[in-house]
């Protein structure tokens, strides 16, 4: 009824409203284009006046030296050992909370990792150096414990629950049919579970590793914290024993102290650049795992 | 030879329930590990002193209050920031765009936004804020930062639960002849205030936790109290905690940096309880 | 065909031999819910016996706790003791054996993502087998689920392709390649089309000559062209057992011949 009498007002309201959600909509979605578009532009420097040295080894802005190879190459390690001890376990560990008849246990495990999701990342940092890196260095009797190694067990612990939790629902996600159709063929648990219940999973699962790598590569105080910050490549390659750098750490000890307009700046937006690009690569292809899943 | 392989295929269940068991107590024994050190060192720190005053010999002695101040500022001027913007873009993408294509794109955008790594954010606001707008180092930009990274937990939350409403209601609300606008604010936004406020409370509770977006923008260590303009530098608890964690060797400032991370442990789980209390409290209401 | 099974709840009447299924005073909770309560039956070796009843009768837990499937369900409990031959099913203590003993077949057709072939075989276990000796597990099989004719060209394709009907048949044909000596059927025809139910029915007419087959169903013009034996189950407890003639007949319980009568006229 009051509609009628102010049927002009509410139309004007009704044009306000439809602008102010298109213009929000627009905001959010112009945010990615405004962030990728400034750092390409504040990158160009770097490309022009160092892009002959920026995939060496040597990082010595003093010299304009910009090589960014130590800092790719740690990403790189760091990533690899977390995945290395995370996947596993936390594969391990979702099969069973899964496949346990427990519904009490699942719920304690729900509550735990919504726990440790809110565990800020530096106070993981903080973990590291008062003890991770202490049990490093006095259990290998090295003289430091801040080295690529203690970076990726930390990232480990880091991206554990989101491992866990995402494969967790993949496998209660495979339908029930295929579980009790395997099992009634006379199938033992770890025959039903790599023969039934992993062929319809694997997609999803590999979205869970997948997003968590994106979490890990863009995960910056506790590594920083922890790898030592030389950017050297460790001698020889394979050598995790030794402080290195990542991405992430190098952006956060450096972008403070770098003059803005300068090639060292750019140097350092460029590798951000690298580092986003990578991220949004991760996650769209974990997103195209979980979609292949849901189609099974 | 039928039993022969009979008795391995046990032997493989055998090990394959001795792995799966032997994961999950590692995984707890992690946590235990991580919940009982920050609790016990933590504990060994706190007290209503240390909560209320203000941090002396650069974080050594003395207590967390503005990095408490400070952390509450920039979080909470944050959520208020990014509420317009997210709710504008959930009702967007929930009530008015109808192709496929659009709603793929709004979702890119925000998955996009989710990926971006928190250090990046601090670069971008170095670079267009504290350098091309001349803000200086600034608390309100921090906030503006903690905003965008804000948005797309709060949009997607505060979508999904647009989502569920059921289209009986906006029938039945066009049917009555309301527009647009009169079936948001008397059917959509009533309904979906508990997913809003939730979204809203699930990005404070993970904002305030943030180090690498506003270490290089918004937070100083020393010196600073409450502030009096957008422009000043504020304390956080995260950057204190950095700070401290960085004198290591120095046990009075590692006892404090666990007394700081107790307390912003302690503010994320405030924040996830008041989430998690809205979600059923805020949907029985709106329900009624 | 004789029958132990007499025209009243308790049907151990000692026959000569051991019944191939029994169950002693058998209830079933799952939480605070009970869904069987004292069932009591015995079941000659050989030949069909359909589970009949209306929706939530119990009649799929009945079937499922032969095979312990639902020991993986939290809150499941089960009381009483429930033989196959002379043996308690819960005396076994590796699982798998009771149920290659105790093959299923579900209501609806699942399939794995695989071929054919390796379907048949996906239950074949713990036997080193060569390549012809696979084989000839498989055309067997799928002799026997009556789907070889349809299959036997293209054995490698993906099972997925088959239709619904033809999945159903290929999953009694896996059930039947590991030898079970019981066979529990889950409605099988319920999730298909008709012409392969009549099928399905078929080849349950063959099986009953050397397996024990147990089937429930919601269709009474299908038992009465297939049952030798009907249990007709109501709120977890079965109210009356008997030969299939004898159900069918006049003599019978009130509620039974209702409930087996009307949904009878309804065909």
């Amino acid at each position: 009824m009051k509609a009628r009498f102010s049927t002009l007002s509410a139309r004007s309201k009704n044009s306000a409203l439809k602008t102010y959600v298109s213009a929000s909509c627009l905001v959010s979605a112009g945010l990615v284009l405004l962030i990728f578009g400034l750092m390409l532009v504040q990158s160009f420097p770097a490309l022009s006046e160092a892009g002959g040295t920026l995939f060496t080894t040597r990082w010595n802005p003093t010299d304009n030296q910009y090589g960014m190879l130590p800092m790719l190459y740690g990403t790189l390690v760091v990533m690899l050992i977390a995945m290395v001890f995370a996947v596993p376990i936390g594969i391990l560990a979702a099969i069973y909370i899964a496949e346990t008849r427990s519904e009490k246990l699942r719920r304690l495990t729900r509550s735990a990792l919504e726990i440790l999701a809110g565990v800020p990342s530096i106070v993981y940092g903080l973990i590291g150096i008062a003890y991770v890196s202490v049990w490093v260095a006095n259990g290998l009797s090295l003289q430091t414990g801040r080295l690529i190694l203690t970076a990726g067990l930390i990232l480990a612990i880091m991206i554990l629950p989101t491992i866990l939790s995402l494969t967790t629902d993949a496998i209660l996600n495979v339908p029930r049919d295929v579980r009790e159709n395997a099992q009634a063929l006379g199938l033992y648990r770890y025959e039903v579970f790599k023969d039934a219940i992993w062929p319809v999973a694997k997609a999803d699962i590999a979205g869970a590793a997948l997003l968590a790598l994106g979490r890990a590569l863009g995960e910056t105080m506790a590594v920083m914290l922890v790898i030592g910050s030389i950017d050297r490549l460790p001698q020889p390659l394979y050598n995790v024993l030794s402080s290195g750098q990542t991405i992430t750490s190098k952006l956060g000890r450096e972008v403070g102290e770098s003059a803005f307009g300068s090639t060292h700046f750019s140097a350092l937006v460029l590798m951000s650049l690298i580092l986003v690009s990578i991220t949004i690569l991760l996650t769209a292809a974990s997103q195209h795992f979980f979609r292949a899943g849901r189609h099974v | 030879m039928s039993n022969v392989r009979r008795y391995k295929r046990n032997i493989g269940d055998k090990v394959f329930a001795a792995a799966t068991r032997g994961a999950l107590g590692l995984c707890f024994a992690i946590l235990t590990f991580l919940i009982g050190a920050i609790i016990w060192q933590g504990g060994k720190a706190i007290s209503l002193e240390f909560l209320l005053m203000p941090a002396q010999d650069f974080g050594a002695s003395g207590g967390i209050f503005y990095q408490i101040v400070g952390s509450l500022l920039l979080v909470i001027v944050a959520a208020v920031l990014v509420l317009p913007f997210a709710v504008g873009t959930a009702l967007y993408r929930s009530e008015y765009v109808s192709s496929a294509r659009r709603k793929r794109l709004i979702d890119l955008a925000l998955y996009s936004l989710n990926a971006i790594p928190s250090v990046t954010y601090g670069v971008f606001g170095l670079i267009l804020f504290v350098n091309i707008f001349g803000t200086g180092i600034s608390w309100f930009v921090g906030s503006i930062i903690l905003a965008m990274m804000m948005l797309p937990t709060v949009t997607i939350t505060a979508y999904q639960s647009m989502q569920a409403i059921s289209d009986d209601y906006r029938e039945n609300a066009a049917a009555l002849g309301l527009t647009r606008a009169q079936q948001i604010r008397s059917v959509i936004l009533p309904q979906s205030l508990h997913g809003i406020v939730t979204g809203l409370l699930i990005g404070l509770a993970r904002a305030i936790g943030e180090t690498a977006p506003i270490m290089f923008i918004a937070t100083a260590f020393s010196g600073v109290s409450v502030p009096r303009s957008l422009l000043e530098p504020v304390a956080s608890l995260p950057t204190h905690i950095l700070a401290l964690a960085q004198q290591a060797t120095n046990p009075d400032a590692l006892r404090n940096a666990w007394g700081a991370s107790l307390t912003l442990i302690m503010l994320v789980m405030l924040f996830s309880m008041m989430a998690y209390y809205a979600r059923f409290k805020l949907m029985t209401f709106s329900r009624k | 065909m004789p029958s132990s099974l007499k025209p009243h709840l308790t049907v151990v009447d000692a026959p000569q031999k051991a019944p191939a299924v029994s169950f002693e005073n058998v209830s079933v909770w799952m939480g605070e819910n009970c869904i069987l309560s004292g069932v009591n039956m015995a079941l000659p070796e050989h030949g069909v016996s359909c589970l009949v009843g209306p929706s939530g009768a119990g009649k799929s837990t009945l079937l499922r706790a032969l095979n312990r499937i639902n020991d993986d369900v939290d809150g499941y409990s089960l009381r009483g003791s429930v033989k196959i031959g002379s043996r308690d099913i819960a005396d076994f203590s590796d699982i798998t054996e009771l149920r290659r003993k105790v093959g299923m077949v579900f209501q609806r057709p699942c399939v794995f993502p695989r071929s054919i072939a390796q379907n048949v075989l996906f239950g074949v276990r713990g036997v080193k087998l060569s390549g012809a000796e696979k084989s000839e597990i498989v055309e067997t099989s799928l002799r026997r689920a009556a789907l070889w004719e349809e299959v036997k060209g293209r054995l490698n394709q993906s099972a997925m392709s088959l239709s619904l009907g033809q999945q159903q048949r290929l999953c009694i044909a896996r059930a039947l390649a590991i030898k079970p000596e019981i066979l529990l059927l889950d409605e099988p025809t319920a999730s298909i089309d008709p012409t392969s139910g009549r099928a399905i029915e078929d080849l349950v007419l063959e099986l009953r000559r050397d397996t024990t087959v147990i089937m429930v169903t919601h269709n009474i013009a299908q038992t009465k062209r297939i049952a030798d034996h009907v249990l007709f189950l109501c709120d977890g407890q079965i109210m009356e057992a008997g030969a299939a003639q004898y159900m069918f007949s006049s003599q019978s319980d009130e509620q039974t011949r209702n409930y087996l009568g009307e949904e009878f006229c309804d065909c």
